[in-house]
Order: structure tokens, then sequence, then C-alpha cells
């Protein structure tokens, strides 16, 4: 019998409740009357058990008061050499106010397992302590994150003492991580998100760690975050009430220096004491001391709302020489500004004016990182600019905004770099248009707010309702109107809304044209070049292009024209060129921008690494590998001297370089430098991440290409394996890893097996990529080889003939692979005897 | 300086208006002040057996929430929490209870007669927390309505007021909630 689904379960009810009305001998009756013969049964069964259920579960259960066990102090000393449980004690490796830590191994089966184990010091256990302990260890077993220490086990002592065992992690804490290893400020504020996504974690599983500092917050060796103690330190707290007092007399476990101020004032503890404490963990990472002396033991060094100093403010030397800056000074630079607000956002004393969750903060930083504006900062012009060229828009996609949330604070920035641009241009009346402009917003806003109990208005819903009221409310002004739009459009156009943008966008226009009498102004070029980036983003790069230069056109023609816009619109329209295949244009657009920039923003590396690394990477495509070369090396070294060499974006242009040299035949070099764009991505991201196998692909390829074909064997087959289950049949990868098989299995002598992978490699190529595409008439070229070799040479010639004007077709002349075509097709007439033919051929 | 009424109030103020980032904010302090309002009364009652899980909702809620700004949404939302705050701590205590039952630690209560006496609910809060599982994705209200009524021992106008639904409804969901815990609960079944 089927059981009741969700579906029927409203039949049930309204049975039950008619019925059980009924007396009993009216019942019978009644239920024979349901059609659906297992709604009967089931109404049926639960009218019996609601006879007998008589005044079950209508008390609540009780909260038993456990008698508390006598509080004397336990007997039994931890020390090495002894058994808790299955656990042998090895060493003492650490300990504190209020608990040891012991270095233990589980020894019972066949395998040794290093683990440490924590324990409370005896006479701090009262049975009160021990309740609360088994309680907690419920929660903790449940918090599995790769970047917490796993807790494996927990137990009372015979002697009544409650312990833990814990991951063994190995590594140091993050301040001596980072200091001995030097790690740059980039790389630091990178584990520092680690960091926020395991307290992140945690907190969605209701556990406060309370105790959060660099010694609690550990490194390994292969850069990964362990958080070690999560939940522990409020179980090893005395009970609660006490805590204030206990701070001062250093009983408390709770480290002062790292306390928020409703901490140390024995105050309610909550998610928010953690944000605090992250603050000062990354105020200490940035600028190489906390923001607060530590106090003395028995008078707090701070008084509860004391205002910490911005981290740029008290950089240390120190600091300075442990990190990538070399002097103070340029530490400080580095610090100014998006930074400081970042760390004084979390350190706020008021614990709701903090950031709201650990992830809050771990986006701030990683906004920062990515060079988009971060939350902790108002938005002026000059931000906005300096993030606007900063920004990686030839990299992967950015990742999506948390649309709503952001949607009130993404007008506000829009708005206020309006206000901002409006003092340079014409300060009154844009000053007056923008307070109407924000008043109409906040109406909006107003809007978006339930109105009645149980009516929730999404802000998009808000925007739709809005949009019409745009042209009735402002009858008389359209310049206001105008504003309006061009704000509302730019703003959809962040949030990924289009359709909705491009509308408002061309209104707005319209309007300006109507209102400017046709002149360039700056405003109308802004809209322009808005429709251009949607064009854009919704892969149209043809129409794209061609906003874009009717947008650089009207810059141009501004009087303060301004260059770093210039070059993003070039550097937009070059990206449009390259996408619809004309490399030669976009290889001398990106030329010129980068060019440009390194002229106007020098010191902007990571803009520089992008322009330099897009012109390389345009050049190789075109074949020039030669002039490509040193670019790409230029690029991958301003990235690791921007963002340390560890960073993916190193990874990212590590790997064309590769690339590059795999065709210019510098197979060694181009081995180490794939393998290592390899080695970068398989830490960051793991082995099936998309930018892993294509560094995979790139080994590859330099080892078949430098015919290492032993070595290159098992990868071939790894990526052969994946036909049918990762890679789709008509994954273009497909075709070049049965290419490589099918050349090394034609190397190792098996040329008709060769032969057959071949010939299925040139299927699959040509039903991905077209049957005139160079990449088919190499894998042809190829074939032709194998049947040559194979003495078919009536087969083969016209193969390598046809494949040899493929390429020359479709590639420059002076391609490499052209080049090999041609001489693989001279090697035949060799073979024949047709040594004028060969020669003719190498001219 | 204690739990803050204000930030609670504003918190479920927040919620009120649709606000989900309040709700992961506020289910710790709830969760923390139920159990620390419990940790104070077992220090206070010593001579007590048990503890009432409605009167610990109803002193968290006095001391969490600034009565004068607390709209009824607002009540709603911090009862409905506390609810589920409240399986939570049961379920866990009854949990570990057995555990220690199976001799996987040695019991840390040694009140023998009080430990007794609270084996056989344990048992049964662990078998309704399950079943409750099944039931809600049968008809979620349904199962709030158990959450408010078994685990803290709402009556039945104050669990209407909590849903924002009529007596009588919350009374049909009551009595056919009960016959299917019985029933499921039954060692036949």
């Amino acid at each position: 019998m089927m059981p009741i689904d969700a579906e029927r379960w409203p039949l049930v009810k309204e049975l039950f409740g008619e019925i059980a009305e009924l007396p009993a001998g009216e019942r019978a009756a009644r239920l024979m009357a349901v059609d659906d013969i297992e709604v009967r049964a089931e109404v049926a069964a639960l009218l019996r058990a609601g006879d007998a259920v008589n005044d079950r579960f209508e008390r609540a259960p009780a909260l038993p008061v456990d008698s508390v066990a006598a509080e004397e102090d336990a007997p039994g000393m931890l020390a090495a050499g002894l058994r808790v449980g299955p656990y042998r004690i090895v060493r003492e490796i650490g300990r504190g106010g209020m608990g040891v830590v012991f270095e233990a191994r589980r020894d019972d089966a066949q395998f040794e397992k290093r683990v440490a184990l924590k324990a409370m010091l005896p006479g701090l256990v009262s049975g009160e302590v021990v309740r609360r302990f088994g309680q907690e260890r419920q929660i903790l077993a449940h918090l599995e994150h790769h970047n917490i220490a796993a807790l494996l086990d927990a137990g009372v002592t015979e002697f009544n003492q409650p312990y833990f065992i814990l991951e063994y992690v190995e590594g140091e804490p993050i301040s001596r991580y980072c200091a001995s290893r030097r790690v740059p400020v980039r790389d630091r504020l990178q584990l520092m998100r680690q960091v926020c996504d395991a307290v992140q974690y945690a907190h969605e599983q209701l556990v406060v760690h309370r105790d959060l500092k660099p010694g609690n917050i550990f490194v390994t060796s292969d850069g990964t975050v362990k958080l070690l103690d999560f939940g522990i330190a409020k179980m090893m707290q005395p009970i609660d009430g006490a805590a204030a007092s206990h701070t001062r007399t250093g009983l408390a476990p709770m480290t002062e220096a790292y306390a928020s101020p409703e901490q140390l004032a024995g105050g309610h503890v909550s998610t928010a004491s953690d944000i605090y404490s992250l603050g000062v963990v990354l105020f200490e990472l940035l600028a190489g001391r906390r923001p607060f002396d530590a106090g003395d033991g028995f008078f707090p060094a701070r008084s509860a709302d004391a205002e910490p100093p911005a981290p740029s403010r008290v950089v240390t030397d120190a600091a300075a020489v442990t990190s990538d800056a070399g002097d103070a000074r340029r530490l400080r630079r580095a610090l100014d500004g998006e930074l400081d607000s970042i760390v004084l956002m979390a350190l706020r004393p008021e614990p709701d004016r903090r950031y709201h969750s650990a992830q809050q903060l771990s986006e701030d930083i990683g906004r920062y990182l990515a060079g988009r504006p971060v939350l902790a900062q108002p938005d002026t012009l000059r931000y906005r600019l300096r993030k606007f060229t900063r920004r990686n828009r030839f990299a992967t996609a950015a990742a999506a905004l948390a649309v709503v949330a952001l949607m009130g604070g993404t007008v506000v920035s829009v708005i206020q770099a309006r206000a901002a641009r409006a003092e340079r241009d014409r300060a009154l009346r844009e000053a007056l248009r923008t307070h109407a402009v924000t008043q109409f917003f906040q109406q909006v806003f107003a809007a978006a707010r339930p109105q009645r109990k149980g009516v929730n208005v999404t802000v998009v819903q808000a925007i739709d309702a809005a949009i019409p009221g745009i042209d009735s409310s402002f009858t008389d002004q359209p310049d206001l109107q105008a504003a309006i739009k061009l704000t509302l459009g730019e703003t959809l156009t962040r949030m990924y809304l289009y359709d909705r943008a491009r509308p408002l966008l061309e209104d707005a226009y319209r309007t300006r044209q109507r209102l400017d009498g046709g002149r360039v102004t700056r405003d109308a070029a802004d809209i322009i070049y808005d429709l251009a980036q949607i064009e854009n983003e919704i892969g149209k790069p043809a129409r794209a292009e061609s906003l874009y230069r009717v947008s650089l056109a009207m810059l141009g023609a501004l009087p303060d024209r301004d260059s770093v816009v210039v070059f993003e619109a070039l550097a937009n329209i070059a990206e449009a060129e390259m996408s619809q295949g004309r490399l030669a244009q976009a290889e001398s657009l990106y030329g010129a921008v980068a060019g440009g920039i390194a002229r106007w923003k020098p010191r902007d590396e990571q803009a520089r690494a992008i322009a330099v690394g897009n012109h390389a990477t345009a050049l190789s495509q075109l074949g020039r590998f030669v002039e490509a070369e040193p670019l790409h090396r230029e690029a991958v070294r301003l990235f690791e001297h921007s963002r340390g060499p560890n960073d993916l974006q190193v990874a990212a242009a590590l790997q064309p370089l590769a690339g590059n040299l795999v065709y210019q035949r510098k197979f060694d070099d181009a081995l180490v430098q794939a393998r290592r764009a390899y080695d970068l991505n398989l830490h960051a991201l793991g082995p099936d991440n998309p930018a892993t196998l294509g560094a995979e692909r790139t080994v590859t390829a330099a080892l078949v290409d430098g015919g290492r074909c032993a070595e290159a064997m098992p990868l071939v087959r790894g990526m052969v394996a994946l036909r049918g289950r990762v890679l789709h049949e008509s994954d273009p990868t497909l075709g070049v890893a049965y290419t490589q098989l099918g050349q090394c299995t034609a190397a190792g002598g098996d040329l008709a097996g060769g032969e057959r992978i071949l010939r299925e490699a040139v299927a699959m190529r040509a039903a991905a990529l077209g049957a005139d595409h160079w990449a088919v008439h190499v894998t042809r070229s190829l074939l032709g080889e194998v049947i040559a070799r194979r003495r078919r040479v009536g087969d083969a010639e016209p193969l390598l003939l046809d494949s040899y004007a493929g390429l020359l077709r479709t590639l420059e002349p002076h391609h490499i692979r052209v080049l090999e075509a041609r001489d693989r097709l001279a090697t035949l007439y060799r073979m024949t005897g047709r040594e004028a033919e060969a020669n003719a051929l190498a001219k | 300086m204690t739990e803050a009424p204000s930030d609670v109030t504003r918190l479920l103020l927040q919620l009120s208006s649709g606000e989900s980032d309040a709700y992961a904010r506020l289910m710790p302090i709830v969760y923390e002040e139920l159990r620390r309002v419990a940790a104070r009364q077992l220090r206070r009652e010593r001579d007590e057996h048990t503890l009432g899980p409605t009167a610990l909702v109803h002193e968290a809620f006095l001391r969490l929430v600034d009565l004068h700004s607390i709209s009824w949404q607002g009540r709603s939302h911090f009862f409905g929490m506390a609810a589920q705050a409240m399986r939570r701590i049961l379920v866990d205590h009854a949990r570990r209870r057995s555990a220690f039952k199976r001799g996987s630690a040695p019991p840390v209560t040694l009140d023998s007669e009080s430990a007794a006496a609270a084996d056989a609910p344990s048992e049964e809060v662990l078998a309704v927390d399950e079943a409750l599982e099944t039931l809600a994705r049968l008809d979620a209200r349904q199962a709030k309505v158990v959450e408010l009524r078994y685990f803290v021992g709402f009556s039945v106008e104050e669990t209407a007021e909590v849903l924002g639904v009529s007596p009588i409804t919350v009374k049909r969901d009551w009595a056919l909630a009960r016959a299917w815990l019985q029933r499921e609960l039954s060692p036949e079944a």
C-alpha cells in the first residue's frame, strides 16, 4: 500500500476531523463511503490511535535537573604514557589557563593515528561543567568543515574529567606563518577569507567560537587554514555571570586582546563577538600589531567603547619587513583606504554596526581583492574610477552580486558617483538634481518594505511599479527624468537585469539628445557605453563593438576626456574583436591599450598585467610566438609581483606562456611552466576544476609534442577515459586527447592502432570544430604521416597534400603547424626518392 | 550590560519585514538565552526535580524582548523560534541521556532516582522528534503545532496566537497530530 503523501494528507485531515466527531456507531458507515482505499485505511488507523492516545503528549517533557556531581577535585591528572579510552598520550604540547593539550595516538587497529587530546585541568571540573560538556559535544560533533579541526571524539575519563579528541593539525599560528614566510598582503587576505568561511559555517550551525585568536587559527604547510577549539572556549568557561571577574583574574579562557567590548564587559556573547575577534586578527596580520595593547591581567587595557586606530596609522616596521611591502611607508599606503575601512567595520564597538556575518566580511575582502568597491567604504568618484580600471574584466565572469541585499548600496554608489562628477561639472544644478533622484529612490525602497502583514514586495517588483511613475512625476523636468532613468538603468545593469535596464537607458539617451540639441555630453557618452556593456554581457560582440566605438568617439570629443575611460573602452572593443575572430585588429588594439596603461598608470601592476597578458594572447593566437613570449613572461611577472607567487592569476598567465612555448618547441621550459600552473590550480581549485584540467592538458601537450609519450600516456588515457562521462562526445578536448593517443600509439610502434585512433580523432574534431578548422587539418596531417609509415604512399600523399593546403588556408604561412605539415609531406617525398619535390617544398 | 533587549527586538522587527539575515542572527541568541535561563533556574531551584519548558521560554522572552516596541508579528516569530530552540535543547539532552544509557560513557548523573525518572520521557522525546520530521513533510503547520504544544507546552490558545490561526484549527491539528504520533510511536506500526 502506498503511504499517504502530502497531496492526500488534507483529505485525511478533513475526514479525520469529521469522523472523529461522530458517535462511535456511525463511524464505520461513514468510513466505508470513502472511495480512496488507502485514505480510508489511514483514517481508520488514525481514529483507532486517537482513541488510544488518552492524554499522552499533552504534557511537555521537562528538563530533568541532574544532581550535580560533587565538586571535589578529580584525582586523576593526565600525563604522557597514560591511556585515555583508546588513546595513548604521547606528550604535552600546550597548556593554558583552563586546559592542557596533549599529542596522543590511537593505536588499537593496524594503523596509528595521531590526534590532539584536550582536557580540562582537573581542579576546574565542576558538575555543571560536565553537564554542559555533554550538551556541547553533540553540537561540535556536527561541525564538519575542511577549515575546522575536526572533533573526532569526546568523553569523560574515569575521574570525571571531560576530554576532546581533535584532528592533529600540523602547522603554525596564522600570524607566525605570515611573518616567517613573508606572505604578501593579498595572500594574507586570502587566508583570512578561509578563516571567515569556517567561522560562517560554524555560525550557521549555531556555534560561536568565542576565543578567536592567532593561536587558534593554524595554517598548514600547504596553506590551508585550520581553526582549532571551536566552541570549546565556552565549555571551558566558568559558569556564566562570572566571566567578567574571571577575565581579570586571567582564569577565563578568552584572550583579552582579541575579545570584543561586549565580552570584556561580561555581556552577551554572540556571532558578532567572533566578527570582532576576526577584525583584531585581520588588523594584526596587516599592521603587525593589535589595535589595543593587551591588559596586564588585572586591568583591561581599554574601555568597552574604545575606538580602534586605523591599521595604516600604526603599521610597524617589523610588519613591513615580513610582508611583501618592504618598508613601512609602502605598507601604510597599501592599507590606507579600503583595507582600513574593512578592518574598522569589523571592529566597531557596537555589535550591530559590524559586518552582519563572517560571510559579509569575507565577501568584502573578496571585493577588495577583485578590485570592486567594498561595502565598508563610501564611494567617491576617484575611488570608483580607481576600482573601475583595476577590475579584471577579461577574467571569468565576476561573481554575481547578492542582488537584492546590495540593491540599496548599488543605487547609492551610482548616485554618489554621479554626485561626485557633478561637483566637477555643474555643481549646483546637479546637486539639486541628485537630491531629487535620491528622494525618488527612497520612495521606491519604502515601497519595497511590506505594506501589510503578509504582503512582501520584492525590490524588482517595486522598481517595476516605479518606472511608469517617472514620466508622470516630473513632467516639467525632463532632465530629471533622464537622470533618474540613467541612474536606475545603471543600477539594473549592475544587477544583471539587462532587459529592464536597456529601455530605461535608451529613453534617457533620447531625452538627453533632445535637451542637449544633439551635442555630445558626458552623460550621453556614458549611456552609450552602458548599452555597449549590456550587449557585451549578453553575448552580442558585434553590436557591443559598434557601440563601444561610438562611445569612444564621444568620449574623445569631450573637453575633459578621461584617459582611463578611453582605455576601458578600447580594451572592450579589442575583446569584442577577439571574440569575433578578428585577431589582427584585436592585437593592435590590445597593443595600444597595454602601451597606454604602461604610460598612464605605470604603478597599477595588475591593470598592466591584464593588458600585457591580453596582448600576448592575441599575438600567440596569430602565431607570432616569438614576439608574444616576452609579453607572456611580463604578465606572469607583474601578477607575481602584485598578487603574490601563488595567486591563481599567476596560473592563468602561466598557462598561455606554456602553450606558447610548446608551439616554439621549447618543450622543457613549457613543461616547467605548465606544471607550475597545474600545481597552483590543483592546490587552490582541486583536480576537477576546468582550470586545473586545462593546465593538465598543456602538460600533456608539452610531453606528447616533446616526444615523451611514455610519460604522457597515463595523462592521455585519463582524459580519454572521461569520454561520455565528464566530457561530452562533442567536447573539443576529447578530439585533442584522441589525437595525442593516436600519436603515441604510433610512436610506440603500433602503426595500425595509431591509424585507427587518428581516423577517429579526425572525425571527432571535424564534428566538434567543422571540417575546415586548422586543428582538423593538423590531425589529418598526422594521420597521413602514420599511413606513410605503413608504406601506403598512395593513400598518404593526397591526405598530406590536402591537409597542408588546408593549413595554409587557415593559418599564417609561418605557423609552426604549417611548417610541421610541410615537413611531413617532404619526408614522404624523400621516402619515395622524390628529392626535387621535397626541396621545392622547403623553399 | 546583559543581552540588550533592543537588539533582539530590532532583529525581530527586521525579520517581520522579511530580512532573512535576521533569523540567522536571532536563532543563536534565543538558543543561548534559553540555556542560560535553564542554567540559572537549575542553580536557584535545587530542590525541584524538573524545569518546565513553558516557563523557560516565557522567561527568555521577557528577558530578551522590549515589550513596548514588539509587534504581534514579532512575538509570533520569537515563540516560533524559541519552540525550535527548545525542541533542540530537549532532544540534545535526551540524546546525551540515551547515549550514556547505552554505556558509551560513564553516566554523569549520580542521582539514580531522577535519572530513572527521566529515562522514559527521553526515549519519547527522541521518537517524537524523529516522527515530526515526517509529519512536517505532510503538513508543516501541524508539525509546528506539535512543536509548540509538546516541546514548549503552550496552550491551544497560545499556540493559535503564535501561528496566527484560530484555536479551533489548532485543536483539530493537535487531535490528528496526537493520533498520528500515537500510531507512529507504537511498536507494531
